[in-house]
């Protein structure tokens, strides 16, 4: 009886870990919003609304969650934080927001 | 009243001649951590949201003695973190060393659930799996005849490699979870 319930759980818990299998790694890839972000030598033409403020419409808008890309590693951004809003804007190089 | 002290009787009994001393069930719960590490392969990645590094864990297992001193365990276990969920199932070989002290190395087989994503994309490839090893250390303290209680701390390397990889970009990103800290309280029976 007692050897019974042991192989019983032994297969149960090796059924149900084997439900989980996948070898190798795991990734995350297709399918994010992608926003180019604009370039900061870009004059300002107006502003636009990021957060609860406005920011200059040469800057794009960094909401809560956003990933930054950077697509050389030589690229440099500008990131301003203020008390209502986020935004970041190009130096150089290629970047983008993915939301 | 007659009649439930005949049926706990033979349900004692039952249980008492089920019980052997070899062999024992052990049920456990407590918290993991774990660390990550973030690798640019291609460009740069700033993640969207971070990694979780705590969670929550429950534990199941059978056991056997082989001696007084010796002990082996099959284990099954669930951490639940925030952005995955991790499986681990557990083959470990202990020795009682000092007292109620015990220590054990352990190997086991990792599953990986991704359940979020941290660059705002789909996840392409959400199950994963890893060889681990590691080593336990605990203290048990017998608190009835068939009933022994537990804590213990298991080290586990097992590294879980996630690829971020943004679709139509050219930027190669990789998170790294790889050992794994487990602090459990439990109760052998």
């Amino acid at each position: 009886m007692k050897k019974k319930i042991y192989i019983i759980a032994t297969v149960a818990v090796t059924l149900f870990l084997s439900a989980c299998s996948g070898g190798g790694g795991t990734s995350e890839g297709g399918g994010a919003n992608q926003i180019t972000i604009t370039t900061c030598s870009t004059p300002s033409t107006g502003t636009i609304t990021c957060g609860s403020g406005t920011i200059p419409n040469n800057y794009t808008c960094i909401e809560s969650g956003d990933t930054l890309v950077k697509v050389d590693s030589n690229t440099t951004v500008q990131i301003v934080q203020n008390p209502n809003s986020k935004m970041v804007c190009i130096d150089s190089g290629s970047a983008y927001l993915l939301r | 009243m007659k009649r439930l002290l005949v049926l706990m009787a033979i349900a004692s009994a039952l249980y008492s001649s089920e019980i052997q001393k070899d062999y024992f069930f052990q049920v456990a719960a407590g918290a993991a951590t774990m660390s990550v590490q973030q690798n640019d392969i291609k460009g740069s990645i700033t993640l969207g949201s971070q990694p979780d590094k705590n969670a929550a864990q429950i534990n199941v297992g059978i056991g056997y003695n082989y001696t007084s001193e010796l002990f082996a365990t099959l284990e099954a276990e669930r951490q639940f973190y925030d952005d995955v969920t991790i499986n681990n199932l557990l083959v470990s070989a202990n020795k009682r060393i000092y007292k109620n002290f015990y220590i054990g190395g352990v190997v086991a087989k990792s599953y990986i659930k991704l359940t979020k994503s941290h660059i705002n994309s789909n996840l392409t490839d959400s199950r994963g799996s890893e060889w681990g090893y590691g080593f336990h250390i605990g203290y048990e303290k017998a608190y009835s005849k068939d009933m022994t209680l537990f804590v213990q701390y298991r080290y586990l390397k097992a590294a879980h490699k996630t690829m971020l990889e943004p679709q139509t970009l050219p930027v190669k990103g990789e998170l790294i979870r790889d050992s794994h800290s487990a602090f459990l309280v439990g109760v052998r029976f």
